[in-house]
Formats: C-alpha cells, structure tokens, sequence
C-alpha cells in the first residue's frame, strides 16, 4: 500500500485547474455545487476559498449512510435547488465508487439540467469515474490531504515487536492454556521460516520474555494466510492478539495480497463470519473431535471479486 | 446555503454537521483512509475497535492450524 500525500499547496493547485475548466463552459458552467460527506464537504469549502467567485453558487451537502443505504441533504432542500441545474458533486476520494453513484442516482431523481462530477483522489478499481478527478491510485493504497495530522499506524505502544530469531529456540514457549499452542516449540517456526521463506513469524516481547507471537504464510502473492496466533496467559487483557493480527493484515495489504486466510475451528464459524469473513468451499479439516474451516476474508472490500482478480499487481 | 456561507462555517462545525457515520462501538466519526471503516454484522467500526473484538476472540479461542512439529 502506498499513501500518497498531497500538500494544501498541491490540493489548491488541483482546485486552480477545476476552476479553470468550469470557467471555460460559461453559461454551461454548473451553478450548484454538491459536497458528498466530510471530505466533499471540505473540498468545496476549499474550491471556494481559491476561487472566491463561486461564492454565490449555490451549496447543498449530502451525506449517504452505508449502514442504512439512506442518503441525507443537510440543511438543504434538494426538491427547491436542483431541478432544471448544472450540479456539481464533490467528493474528496472515490474507493469503490458507490457512494458517487448512489448520490448521482439520487440527483436525477430531482431532474437537473445536467450532472457532473469532481474527485481529488481516484482509486483504479472504482466503478464511476469522475467527470474530472486530480489523481489515480491504486485500490491498496491511500490518499491523504488537508489534514492537520497523519494517521501513523499503530501497534501496541510498548514492547518490542520484531521477527522471530535463531537465539529465541531456547526460549520457553508461551503459556496460553492451550495445549495445541502450548506443546509447540519456537524452533518449529524458526525452522519454518528457514526453509519457506513465504513463512513469517512474528514476537511481541516484554522485558526479554516472549509474550505473543503470530505465524502466517504469505501463500501465492495474493493473499496471506494466518496459521498460529498466541498470547501468553499474563498478557491476555493486553490486546496483543488484535495488535498481532493488525499487523498481519498491515503487511498483507502492503504486499498488495487481496485476501486474508485463516482456519477456524467450526464452532468458531459464525463470530468470524460476523468480522466479515466467509467459508471456503471445500476446504475442511477433520482431526480427531475437531473439524477446521477455512476462512477468507476481501482486503480489497471496495471491488467485487472479479475484480479483485484482475486488480493485484 | 450560498458557497460564501459554507467558506464563513467553522471547520469543526463543519465536519460535526458532515460526519454521520460513525463507528458502532465507541463512536468515533468514520472515514476510510483515517480510521478505518470496517463492515461487521454488528455495524460499522473503526479499525482499533474492530482490532479491540479480535483480540478477545484470539484470547479466548487462539488460531492454530494442526501441523507437524518437533518432539520435546
């Protein structure tokens, strides 16, 4: 995954060129500007301060909740300001493209004149494309702009977070209660990683003692696959299991894999299916009373699967 | 509104009348690049919340897949 930063200088300059554009069409230039969530909004706020003389347009901002499907016009009464205009939508990043297109839908209902639309960032998979958009990217990685601060990624802030070593086979093997865990050795994964350099193994370490450590396999380049994930039992109110799987899922999307794969114990299935992950057909594991399941989950959750297929490079 | 008003509006005015979706467990206003917005059958979360509901499961129930290793 890369993030691409573009600085308020960069962001204006983009603007600039919009402005340009839309004062090229004269009389067909759009008069309502339409700001598609947080980032739509703040981008117009910013269109406008760069280019004062839009300052009599006309503004409604819309917001689209995912989670209901409903979209909501702030403040504003689409029924009164968009029929028989030029509108405008503004969004700050296109991901998979259904949030423009579900707004676009929801415009024409009101009959404007004509539609148009602007993104700063674009990722590539998206399946609307802007009418005029600043940059393209692609659908691991991340635009980040007008901003006061970065987000920096985040683990566990104390500890030491670092790959498996030769000296650690003599080291005791955590204690997490289970013994399919417990009866292993660090030197099963030292070996491991030795001869399939695919296989990482990772440590999270306290005061020189090993407290939790997380073991997959990056498979064929597209996807990562979770085998052993361990806290010992004194760090278990610690959420190092999460920060362990974080991690994972971190380096899977900047290996650009677009998938995570792990096996669940079956009684397991259905609090994983709730995290978003699905059942592999196919895939079982019998072992004496224990029956696994593999489970996959979408890294690239913004493109359906075909897509996700042609996307990875 | 008129894009002057929208300009004159306080950013953090802004953003509270913008941000609706917000994460299902400790409500934090959701955006993908920043937060995180994950999809769980109990609603949208941030990625530290989502991170948050792994752990408890790994503590309770830890991910090993069956696999040959050495004798002790």
């Amino acid at each position: 995954m890369h993030t691409v930063y573009l600085s308020d200088q960069e962001v204006d300059a983009y603007l600039l060129d919009l402005v340009e554009r839309l004062t090229a069409l004269g009389d067909d230039a759009p008069s309502v500007l339409v700001g598609i969530g947080a980032s739509g909004a703040i981008l117009t706020r910013r269109l406008v301060t760069v280019a004062p003389q839009l300052g009599d347009r006309e503004v409604l901002l819309v917001d689209y909740n995912r989670a209901d499907d409903r979209i909501t016009y702030i403040k504003a009464d689409p029924v009164a300001k968009l029929p028989g205009k030029r509108v405008l939508l503004i969004d700050g990043t296109v991901h998979s493209g259904n949030t423009l297109l579900r707004v676009m839908r929801d415009v024409e209902k009101h009959k404007p004149l004509a539609l148009s639309s602007y993104a700063l960032v674009v990722r590539r998979g998206a399946r609307v494309i802007p009418n005029h958009f600043g940059v393209l990217v692609g659908d691991h990685d991340r635009a980040l702009f007008l901003r006061r601060s970065f987000p920096n990624n985040r683990l566990k802030p104390y500890g030491i977070w670092r790959k498996i070593a030769e000296s650690d086979m003599t080291k005791p093997m955590i204690s997490t209660g289970r013994d399919f865990i417990d009866r292993e050795h660090w030197s099963d994964y030292w070996y491991e990683g030795r001869t399939d350099p695919r296989r990482q193994t990772y440590l999270y370490e306290v005061a020189g003692e090993i407290c939790g450590f997380i073991s997959f396999r990056m498979g064929d380049g597209s996807k990562i696959v979770v085998d052993n994930i361990g806290v010992d039992k004194s760090k278990q109110d610690c959420r190092v299991g999460g920060h362990l799987m974080r991690w994972a899922e971190h380096l899977a999307r900047h290996g650009t894999c677009a998938r995570m794969e792990l096996w669940a114990i079956d009684d397991r299935v259905p609090w994983y299916q709730k995290m978003g992950y699905e059942v592999v057909p196919n895939e079982e594991l019998q072992l004496e009373n224990d029956k696994f399941l593999l489970m996959t989950k979408k890294l690239l959750y913004n493109l359906p699967d075909d897509d996700v297929l042609c996307m990875t490079h | 509104m008129l894009a002057k008003e929208l300009v004159a509006m306080n950013e953090v005015d802004l953003l509270r009348l913008c941000q609706t979706t917000k994460c299902a467990q400790c409500g934090v206003s959701l955006h993908e690049s920043t937060t995180g917005t994950r999809k769980t059958a109990d609603g949208c979360l941030c990625s530290d919340c989502y991170f948050d509901r792994f752990d408890e499961e790994l503590v309770a129930h830890p991910i090993g897949t069956p696999r040959l290793h050495k004798g002790r």
